[in-house]
């Protein structure tokens, strides 16, 4: 079968890397015949020419005391990073960060707001039976910020995965539906400040049940505690805050 | 000369002898290569550089039944395509990078002129025919560095080839006949 140009091509591009080119018997009656491969062969006779002038020209050189410097720098950074990495810490993920320091942000807000109302609130309703009924917490519950300290000491020093599993223990506890009337006296009516009587189904053990509206504390700081404590009340409750 | 496994685990063992010696055996490659695909000194250098210092970084990761020269060769052909990109992002004066082409620029030669048509090919072409024909690298390890089969390395080169014996033509140094003007 004759050969075309194409082909032929085709058989020089497969020998670039032997030199010179063995030829089949086709390729070479092809030459014979075709002026334009001949043409085309003549030219990269020229092209190789030109490669060889090319290659011969100078390229500088570069300074291996240069690179080598810069390995050893890196080097250097990477066995920093292996140390680092030595350390038996684990680091929460970025997530958990987030959640943790939202979380943490949230009780100590909740703190200052407890404290800045219970310096706020008149005597008569700190004094009065039902409340102070509810202050009376008893001794096997562990303070809120106790826990959320505990919580917070478990994502800095424990794993990550610890820290998550905390966190969806928390996610599986019950919702809390039950209302607790507190029955309180009624705050003085000229003062919006006074926080509004709350109603108790049970004087006698307060603290059996759990407070679910917070919010109908008196406004408008009493508003942001109910909210407060309504948020607490459903992720610890167990461990309700005292409402003053 | 020493193996290419026993010279990377003694570059993983961090002595400086071998380090050394693993520069002083693919600098020049390296080089030659940036300097031929970036024309310009400085970033040749600084690519050449990176080259080294990501390949030491990712030493581990060199797997002993393959030739170290096409995984070194091709960190080095990734960084000078990240340098092409990042000069194309911010374009500077031909001044600035064209050292190759100012070394002769009063009487271009052959190889003057080639190195003219080197500049217009692709970069996947370029970078082939620098290996092939500057470097010497088999069709074998520019296929293993370029991570492309051996006939797709074949037909760039003979597009590069092709592509540069057009320009040739154009710019009058080879005449239709396939023979070399004199012009000098």
């Amino acid at each position: 079968m004759a050969m075309n140009c194409t082909d032929f091509e085709q058989e020089w591009s497969e020998q670039l890397d032997s030199t010179p080119p063995e030829w089949s018997a086709a390729a070479t009656v092809h030459l014979a015949d075709c002026a334009d491969c001949r043409r085309w062969l003549a030219l990269q006779s020229v092209m190789d020419r030109a490669i060889e002038d090319w290659k011969q020209q100078p390229i500088p050189s570069i300074s291996t005391d240069r690179i080598l410097a810069a390995i050893l720098a890196v080097q250097a950074d990477q066995s920093v990073v292996v140390a680092r990495a030595d350390v038996p810490v684990s680091r929460p993920s970025r997530a958990l960060s987030t959640i943790s320091a939202s979380l943490m942000t949230t009780v100590t807000a909740m703190t200052l707001l407890i404290v800045g109302w219970s310096f706020w609130q008149p005597d008569e309703l700190v004094k009065s039976p039902s409340v102070a009924e509810l202050e009376a917490v008893p001794e096997d519950v562990a303070p809120v910020t106790a826990t959320v300290a505990e919580f917070w000491q478990d994502v800095r020093t424990g794993s990550a995965h610890a820290a998550q599993r905390t966190v969806q223990t928390w996610d599986q506890l019950p919702t809390i539906t039950q209302r607790v009337r507190v029955t309180a006296n009624t705050p003085p009516a000229e003062s919006n400040a006074v926080p509004a009587p709350i109603e108790v189904d049970s004087p006698s053990s307060p603290r059996t049940e759990l407070i679910s509206e917070w919010s109908n504390l008196t406004r408008p700081l009493g508003q942001k505690v109910g909210t407060a404590l309504q948020f607490l009340g459903t992720v610890l409750p167990s461990e309700a805050p005292p409402a003053s | 000369m020493i193996d290419d496994s026993v010279l990377v685990q003694r570059c993983l063992a961090n002595e400086v002898e071998a380090i050394r010696t693993f520069v002083d055996r693919f600098q020049g490659l390296v080089f030659g290569l940036c300097f031929r695909m970036l024309q310009q000194r400085e970033d040749a250098e600084d690519v050449t550089q990176e080259t080294f210092t990501r390949a030491f970084r990712h030493l581990r990761q060199w797997q002993p039944e393959r030739s170290l020269k096409p995984w070194v060769m091709a960190i080095a052909a990734n960084r000078c395509r990240t340098r092409l990109a990042r000069r194309l992002r911010q374009p500077q004066s031909s001044g600035d990078w064209q050292d190759v082409a100012t070394t002769n620029a009063t009487s271009p030669g052959l190889a003057e002129e080639l190195e003219k048509a080197l500049e217009s090919l692709r970069e996947d072409h370029r970078l082939c025919f620098v290996m092939f024909y500057q470097q010497e690298l088999s069709i074998q390890e520019i296929s293993e560095a370029l991570d492309c089969p051996t006939g797709t390395v074949k037909t760039w080169l003979h597009r590069a080839r092709k592509q540069m014996a057009e320009q040739l033509q154009e710019r009058g140094v080879v005449n239709r006949d396939g023979y070399e003007l004199h012009r000098f």
